[in-house]
């Protein structure tokens, strides 16, 4: 991705002020989780044995393996505040959890930067928005069905998206979509789901569908899973942002309107996987992955995929994927993790990606190269003390026809008291590639001030190699102060400071309220 | 950059100050061993002691409950003060454990385990050991190996608790769990879905959902999201430093539709043109030839130009065309010629 400044006219290096005003932003969190009837564990029920007589007070206990005959008084004293178990035991539960939750953020900003001449940025009158962005999710996780119990997930997701004041040139005043509408139903050792969804299966990588998706697997270890269904696309129908096409000059196409309208059943995908998992050992698949762009080939590739886990200490996973089209191997994945203590992770890679391949066949850009690049390298994290924390890795690679880049990073996270309520964090980057490059560092600082009050800080500086329109640094300072005034409801006030070639100034404030009633299984907040 | 660096200096400095002379050392372990192998049942000495003796409840738990302060008071006067600083290390060992539903009645009696506590929790006599009281769940899995493929969690693990438990042995989200989760998810997504809705995959890869996630959670500071700080300004030098990184989460719409959302598309009537002189030149040589950058980096000209065989690509690089034929040495492909994308060039 190549953004105008490479070429702009150095007369502009100090840019215009750009002020953001002032972001505001709602967020309302609704999580409820209920409990109902029978959980069935997968363990075996309890048989008294005669070995075992109890009371209210006391234990007495023959433990005809040790030999030995105790006997316990069971006094409850007051250091032990915990829940009586009868909170947490699942003997007779079955956990039906709904969940849910809305989001809702209104950033109010001036936007004072547009393109000018010659890649420059220029300062035209400025346009205040406000935008609004909703953020809606519903799940059920573990309904009972009349033919199995705890075998159905149900789940909703949606974003919307407005221009309240303002509308900027070119977009949109309103936006949005379902990011997710899928029913699950499990049985035994078996699936099936069906809705919109993502798939992230063999040489999927992660895809979008409308469609249905299953797989089953035996107790040998054996597993089979596929999908199929229609490719999701932006905004319901239209083909991926081809109502955006570059400029007249740029393109064969002077007018969207004269686009063919994308058939919505010419963008679909299939796939599947085979798989043989070995318990405690390690297991392989094989997966192939189908997915056409108005009825012409966008991808065909098939991927192996394996993974080892000799003991706790030692894993190791691979992929490899391949563009059956050109019969070329597109990624290639090895990596090996070390985990001698649980105080230690170490993990090292290799992986070769030839990046044209990883595109549409339908993209141009597609047939021009076959450039690769290759990277080796790993990343440690090292428990000091539970209070301390220090992970670091390095990167090298090797770019065809470029040269030699590489990444490092470093840093600690450290809680410095055992109540675990401040949080200091500094982290050190360096990135080089042949172009550019830049030296980073992070500080960051997170303290809980009372118990329903945080404050957290941060500092980002860059210093880049070669000056980016005429700047070598650039600077960022976010602060927030997070208040929970009540159990499931929380405000947060955060603010942040940038400094960079694209910005002399650019200040931010952030408003969120936030509501959660239990506990989320996942998304935000 | 000197004030930069002095103030970052400054901030490090102040922080290790803080941070150091606040720390403390480990609060010591309970001595498990010095109980169980002391001499006992003697004249004068001591009732023996076995596991159950103070860990008796657990039968009748199926959560972790530990001794009683009463356990420890009756050989120690300073039972409390004790039972306190064993607490104290616990917590700071692993918090979590205690919420681990467990039965330990319906366990004793496999024929596995044959009543001995020690075949899972060897840590505890073990002083080197740094996993103290529960086994790693590689355990577990000796006999629950198909309730973990299919995401059956819940007859361990508080449902509502499992989007904040980290996996310590398989599926360990170790150091580089960010970069290869994609891995594990090609091959166990539904272990993934029993802690993760699928909306949790969408707020970081669904480009199209307006905020980015680092927006929304600027106060998240122990997340570690990608695009933090002036990722802006940085990111054309991460996507020359790794290429194909961005086609994990991006496609060419996403880029452009950022770039819309920017104000730096070359959408807008009148936009500039970013390329240098000498783009469009015949001259295959200048450093500035548009064919040297779409050889090495094509993924950069994917953010502006990928709009199917509709560009001004083909405008040159058709048969017959002046731009002559963009395919390297070493590309082919399987199509016929008869495919949508090959009949742009290839008509006859």
């Amino acid at each position: 991705m190549k953004m105008p400044h490479r070429t702009s006219v150095r007369a502009t290096r100090r840019l215009r002020l750009s002020r953001g005003a002032m972001m505001a932003g709602a967020l309302l969190c609704f999580v409820y989780t209920r409990s109902t009837a029978a959980q069935t564990l997968a363990l075996p029920l309890p048989s008294p044995t005669s070995s075992d007589v109890t009371n209210s007070n006391s234990t007495t206990t023959t433990d005809a393996t040790w030999g030995k005959s105790t006997h316990t008084n069971a006094v409850p004293v007051e250091e032990d505040k915990r829940p009586p178990s009868s909170d947490y035991s699942t003997k007779s539960a079955d956990i039906l959890a709904v969940e849910a939750y809305n989001s809702t953020y209104m950033p109010l900003f001036q936007r004072a930067l547009l393109p000018g001449p010659s890649g420059s940025l220029v300062s035209p009158q400025a346009t205040t928005t406000l935008p609004i962005y909703d953020y809606m999710m519903f799940r059920v996780v573990d309904a009972d069905m009349p033919w199995a119990k705890n075998s159905a997930d149900m789940e909703l997701s949606l974003w919307g998206a407005g221009t309240l004041v303002g509308s900027s040139n070119g977009q949109r005043t309103y936006d949005g979509d379902v990011s997710v509408a899928a029913v699950t139903q499990r049985y035994r050792l078996s699936y099936v789901k069906i809705g919109r969804q993502y798939v992230t299966e063999g040489a999927a990588r992660f895809a979008h569908l409308d469609g249905v998706s299953a797989g089953v697997r035996s107790r040998l270890g054996f597993d089979v899973s596929g999908y199929a269904g229609w490719t999701v696309l932006p905004r319901w129908d239209n083909r991926p942002n081809y109502q955006h096409l570059g400029a007249a000059g740029d393109s064969l196409i002077t007018s969207a309107d004269q686009l063919p309208r994308s058939e919505r059943s010419g963008n679909w995908m299939m796939g599947g996987r085979v798989g043989y998992t070995a318990s405690r050992i390690g297991g392989i698949g094989l997966s192939i992955h189908e997915q056409r762009e108005d009825h012409a080939l966008g991808r065909r590739d098939a991927a192996l995929d394996l993974h080892f886990f000799p003991g706790v200490a030692v894993d190791a996973s691979g992929r490899a994927l391949m563009d059956l089209d050109s019969r070329s191997l597109a990624d290639a994945f090895l990596g090996v993790g070390f985990h001698p203590s649980r105080d230690w992770d170490i993990a090292t890679e290799y992986r070769r990606i030839v990046p044209t391949l990883l595109m549409s066949r339908q993209s141009v850009l597609s047939v021009f190269a076959v450039d690769r690049f290759d990277e080796v390298g790993g990343e440690l994290r090292y428990h000091v003390t539970p209070r301390i924390l220090l992970f670091g890795g390095s990167f090298v690679e090797w770019l065809q026809g470029e040269g030699v880049g590489s990444r490092t990073r470093g840093g600690a996270k450290i809680y410095p008291d055992d109540a675990h309520r401040l949080l200091v964090q500094f982290s050190y980057t360096r990135v080089v590639e042949p172009e550019n490059g830049y030296h980073g560092t992070r500080i960051s600082v997170v303290y809980r001030l009372l118990n329903p009050v945080t404050l957290s800080a941060e500092q980002y500086t860059y210093f880049y190699d070669v000056a980016i329109r005429g700047m070598r640094t650039s600077s960022v300072q976010v602060a927030t102060t997070s208040w929970r005034f009540q159990r499931q409801w929380e405000m947060m006030l955060g603010g942040s400071l940038f400094h960079s070639p694209y910005a002399a100034l650019d200040a931010q404030a952030m408003l969120r309220l936030a509501y959660t009633y239990g506990s989320a299984l996942g998304g935000e907040p | 950059m000197m004030r930069h660096l002095t103030l970052t200096i400054m901030l490090i400095v102040g922080a290790l100050s803080a941070v150091f002379s606040g720390c403390q050392s480990e609060p010591p372990r309970f001595p498990h061993m010095a109980h169980l192998a002391a001499k006992c049942g003697g004249p004068g000495e001591h009732d023996c002691l076995t596991c159950s003796s103070c860990h008796g409840r657990m039968k009748e738990s199926d959560i972790n409950t530990p001794p009683w302060v009463s356990n420890c008071s009756q050989c120690h006067s300073n039972g409390v003060q004790l039972m306190n600083r064993s607490r104290k290390f616990a917590r700071a060992k692993s918090e979590r454990l205690d919420r681990i539903l467990f039965p330990h009645d319906r366990h004793l009696i496999q024929k596995k385990i044959h009543g001995q506590c020690v075949v899972c929790h060897g840590g505890v006599v073990d002083p080197k050991a740094t996993s103290v009281r529960s086994p790693p769940m590689s355990v577990c899995l000796d006999c629950h190996q198909q309730d973990f493929e299919r995401g059956y969690c819940t007859p361990c693990h508080i449902r509502q608790e499992l989007s904040r438990l980290v996996p310590q042995t398989f599926l360990r989200h170790d150091a580089a769990w960010l970069e290869r989760h994609g891995i594990a998810a090609a091959r166990q997504s539904p272990i993934c879905g029993a802690c993760h809705s699928a909306t949790w995959c969408s707020d970081c890869h669904d480009q199209r959902r307006g905020l980015p996630i680092e927006q929304r959670h600027p106060d998240s500071i122990e997340r570690e999201f990608k695009h933090v700080g002036d990722f802006l300004v940085r990111h054309p030098i991460e996507a020359r430093s790794r290429p194909a990184t961005c086609l994990r989460c991006h496609t060419s719409d996403s880029c452009d539709s950022c770039h819309i959302n920017r104000g730096v598309s070359s959408l807008r009537l009148g936009a500039p043109n970013p390329h240098p002189p000498g783009w469009m030149s015949r001259d295959s040589g200048s450093p500035d030839f548009h064919g040297r950058v779409a050889r090495r980096d094509p993924l950069s000209c994917m953010a502006c130009h990928d709009h199917g065989p509709a560009t001004n690509c083909i405008q040159c690089h058709r048969v017959g065309g002046t731009g002559g034929n963009p395919h390297p040495s070493g590309w082919r492909s399987s199509r016929s010629t008869h495919d949508a994308m090959c009949r742009y060039c290839h008509a006859n």
